[in-house]
């Protein structure tokens, strides 16, 4: 008998008797049923053809494992939302020398695409032409209207030179090569929010890892297989906030605005950074957009802003650096909203693999505290790994839901692991209105077949059908994205209205604007927030379920800038557009169910 | 995130499962394998001369590679021997490697029921990846006992609480305020977490407090300290809690810290820590010992000389041993 053949037949006997799995995973839904899935997945009769690609050829590059982001917003302005898929796959040869193009190799070549909406939950691909057919390593991205003429602009974080694409109103872009932001060091994505209340848009960019080309290792459990090194390997890397000086131009402000990760370790390497997401939202109900940054591995950030553009660091007071355990986790994506409805933006984040996601419930006065065991949404978590995720009202019955993207970063951890998979399934949550939430059953919860599809990374939401709900896209890595158009809304059949706010000086969104309703005997908040989730941007739309209610008692906005409108005589079941101030409003019936 | 090192680097290589059965059978190439697959058994001389050479690697603890690697040998040329697995248990539960390090856990298990220790790891273990379906009777088995009761407490409080059941919970964790602190310090720490979910902050500081006083470098008890301290508006006693618990963040969170590249942060942090927080004698005796591996015998002499000031109350009998031991028996 040969070695070889020796070797094989022993691997295998012994693998039968080795591979037992130890323990199986309890992550069992509490909610069954075999009725049809409250998230249909849409991708194919969508238009949407995407595929994401990150270009690697198996010498394990970490940021290879990162996926890219998606957008939901309307870029040609006729207020039907569209849908833009960053692409990674490439490093472009006008910034990357020739030794590190070897290592890494020439690239896909792919590019990010646009799907400009029809309206009705179909698109049609826009790539070509729009200016946004460029082949870079994109990772995320933020959205907003950078210089106030009513439409939205680009940012997007990368690999490499973060770049700005500038809106002509009609979804045609161009690259804005002296705004300043054209940061060379790895960064992953972003917020567009007024930091120092002048009206204008201004910029926090989340960055990841020092981690040049030719710093990369040769990782691996042993010389057989390869896999992606540990974060650990390098060192964070400051995030940056940039000021617009109004028409778009930008200037690095990280310092003066008191930014700066100070805190080192004891061989004077940055203890602080590695972020993986950003979330621009009033976290304590003063009127200002603060910031919470999501930090893989290391402590998280938020970070309370004056209405100035000051920053002060109340991770450590306010109780969210840490879990309860008193522990940093790899944190990965953020969600925010009103998850316990008592009018505060309560925060979550996605976290790796054997440790839960976190729920910080907002008490107020800045104190946070981890619940994410009482409610529900912690212990099933620990065992998939999370990247996006957000909040949003699944059946439009008043209260927030919870959807998480999964999906391991070790393409080959089925290798040396009995107790995970590179493919995850993704998860739902759903509250019971007090904010205690129980996982769907993924049959309920989604069509997907997850068990052979998806490494979710970006999770956008938006109501792409127009019909009154809030739909889903989770972006895969080095794979196909899922749409999902939500039905569990259409059959329950519940009130609803849809809020797009204008923003001040003809910007085209209200960030920051806070809207408190009081209907059905619930009083709850909503927050046109930027960032969140990982790596995407969600529509700035605001759906708000209603439930049963016909009547909103009052429902109050708080605008940019501290105004506070009221407008408890909006129509039900309409989109309502309304100008900044609360001025004008044009509304549109939604359609009947 | 992510889970290996750089090969080359401080962290130990991982066999897959299934390429520990070919290492196995490598090993054993003189011999060949049997033509049914299973490794032929070796000589009781040569098998031995293995196991002592995998326990020596193990005890030295330079390279916790090298041990992993002959354990799994041994392991798998003789399986079943509870020492062994409780060895790799071990090691794969010090590199966060949970899931080798459960079953080998549930190994000694099958061999030896009565093992509690191993009963914690494999209830741990579960909980760390959430397959805590079947664990009650384990969790029961360290409750009915003397030593891990209060472990045992602990975990059914804990599967309580997962379950939404506080009440229930609440109710162990009162019951472990009996135990001695040091077996019920896990307790403490967990009532004082939930106790501060309910913003019952006073009554949660009580717990924290007599969760340090069973264990003194607990971080969910250091991190419950500055957390409650902050709503209870005691500035100063937070902002201790937290530069303490951020000390000890810096001391373990780092993958790299135990390495040998990172003896000196690990110093520098540990003189920090003895600082900040004289209570703490375990790190006085971590960082004299982490200077006398390095020949700095000077340097741990100090350290325990320090540790003696810091402890006007220790008895002269540990007071002489310890400077006999680092100081070369200075008076």
């Amino acid at each position: 008998m040969k070695p070889v053949l020796v070797s094989l037949v022993c691997f295998a006997a012994l693998a039968c008797r080795e591979g037992e799995a130890p323990g199986t995973v309890d992550t069992e839904p509490a909610v069954t049923s075999d009725v049809t899935p409250w998230l249909v997945d849409v991708t194919q009769s969508s238009g949407i053809d995407f595929v994401h690609t990150h270009g690697g050829r198996g010498r394990k590059f970490l940021f290879e494992t990162m996926g890219s982001g998606v957008a939901i917003a309307d870029f040609d302005g006729d207020e039907l939302p569209d849908v833009l898929f960053l692409q990674s796959g490439t490093l472009p040869a006008d910034e990357f020398g020739e030794v590190e193009l070897e290592r890494f190799g020439a690239g896909s070549g792919e590019t990010a695409k646009l799907y400009i909406g029809l309206g009705d939950g179909t698109f049609r691909d826009a790539t070509s032409g729009s200016g946004l057919d460029v082949a870079f390593y994109a990772q995320g991205l933020a959205v907003g209207d950078i210089d106030a003429d009513g439409d939205r602009d680009i940012y997007v974080a990368a690999y490499g030179r973060d770049r700005l694409f500038v809106n002509d109103g009609r979804g045609h872009f161009t690259p804005a090569t002296d705004a300043g932001i054209d940061d060379p060091r790895w960064t992953i994505g972003g917020a567009f929010f007024d930091a120092d209340g002048d009206g204008d848009l201004d910029l926090y960019s989340v960055a990841y890892l020092d981690m040049p080309i030719l710093s990369h290792q040769k990782c691996g459990p042993s010389d057989d297989i390869r896999t992606y090194c540990h974060v650990d390997w390098w060192d964070g890397t400051q995030d940056h906030l940039y000021l617009n000086d109004g028409s778009g131009h930008f200037t690095n402000a990280t310092e003066a605005a008191g930014l700066m990760g100070s805190d080192t370790d004891v061989a004077g390497r940055p203890k602080d950074g590695k972020g993986l997401a950003v979330l621009a939202a009033d976290l304590d109900d003063d009127g200002h957009v603060d910031l919470f940054v999501a930090n893989d591995s290391t402590a998280n950030r938020m970070l309370r802003n004056d209405g100035a553009g000051r920053f002060e660091d109340v991770s450590r007071r306010s109780g969210t650096d840490f879990n309860a355990e008193g522990r940093s986790e790899a944190c990965m994506g953020i969600a925010s909203g009103d998850a316990d409805a008592d009018g505060d933006i309560d925060v979550y984040v996605t976290n790796f693999e054997q440790e839960t996601n976190t729920l910080y419930r907002n008490d107020g006065d800045s104190f946070f505290t981890d619940t994410s065991v009482r409610s529900g949404t912690g212990v099933p978590t620990r065992a998939p790994l999370g990247f996006g995720s957000s909040f949003f009202d699944l059946e439009n019955d008043g209260d927030l839901d919870l959807y998480v993207a999964n999906g391991h970063i070790m393409d080959n951890v089925e290798l040396y692991s009995d107790l995970t998979t590179y493919i995850q399934a993704d998860m739902l949550f759903a509250n019971d209105g007090s904010g205690r939430f129980e996982l769907v059953d993924p049959g309920r919860g989604t069509s997907l077949d997850q068990a052979t599809s998806g490494v979710g990374r970006g999770l956008a939401m938006g109501d792409l059908d127009g019909d009154g709900d809030v739909d889903l896209i989770v972006t895969n890595n080095n794979t196909a994205p899922f749409v999902l158009r939500n039905v569990a809304a259409d059959e329950a059949g519940h009130h609803r209205i849809v809020l797009a706010l204008d923003g001040p000086g003809g910007r085209a969104d209200a960030e920051g604007a806070r809207v408190t309703i009081k209907a059905g005997g619930k009083t709850f908040a909503r927050e046109i927030v930027s960032g969140g989730s990982y790596a995407s941007h969600s529509s700035t739309e605001l759906v708000i379920g209603l439930g049963n209610t016909s009547v909103i008692e009052s429902l109050s906005i708080r605008w940019p800038g501290g105004e506070t409108t009221q407008h408890a005589d909006l129509a039900i079941d309409q989109r309502h557009h309304i100008s900044y101030g609360g001025r004008d409003v044009v509304s549109t019936p939604l359609p009947s169910r | 995130m992510g889970c290996f090192a750089q090969d080359s680097g401080p962290m130990p290589r991982r066999l897959p499962h299934l390429l520990r059965g070919l290492a196995a059978c490598l090993l054993v190439t003189a011999l060949g394998c049997s033509e049914s697959g299973a490794p032929t058994p070796v000589d009781d001389a040569d098998y031995e001369r293995l196991k002592a050479e995998a326990v020596r690697v193990h005890e030295r603890g330079r390279n916790r590679a090298k041990a992993i690697d002959l354990l799994e040998e041994v392991a798998a040329l003789r399986p079943g021997q509870a020492g062994i697995h409780r060895r790799l248990g071990q090691l794969h539960g010090e590199l966060k490697q949970n899931d080798d390090a459960l079953r080998h856990f549930e190994a000694v298990l099958e061999a030896r029921p009565d093992d509690l220790q191993s009963v914690l790891s494999v209830i741990s273990l579960r909980t760390a990846i959430n397959a805590t379906g079947d664990i009650e009777p384990l969790v029961r088995q360290l409750a009915d006992s003397d030593e891990f009761r209060g472990d045992g407490l602990y975990h059914l409080a804990l599967l309580r609480y997962e379950a939404g059941d506080i009440d229930a919970a609440m109710a162990l964790l009162d019951k472990a305020r009996t135990l001695p602190s040091t077996l019920g310090y896990r307790c403490a720490s967990l009532h004082g977490v939930l106790l501060l979910e309910e913003g019952r902050f006073a009554e949660a500081l009580e717990r924290f407090e007599a969760a340090r006083r069973g264990r003194a470098d607990y971080k969910e008890t250091l991190n419950g300290l500055a957390l409650t301290h902050r709503r209870l508006g005691n500035e100063d006693e937070a902002r201790r809690w937290e530069t303490i618990h951020r000390l000890f963040l810096d001391l373990t969170d780092d993958v790299y810290m135990k390495s040998r590249k990172r003896a000196d942060d690990r110093a520098v942090v540990l003189e920090q820590i003895t600082l900040a927080y004289p209570e703490w004698t375990d790190g006085f005796r971590d960082l004299a010992d982490l200077y006398s591996k390095h020949g700095n015998t000077a340097a741990a002499c100090r350290t325990i000389e320090r540790l003696v000031e810091e402890n006007p109350s220790m008895p002269d009998a540990m007071r002489n041993t310890l400077k006999n031991e680092y100081c070369g028996g200075r008076p």
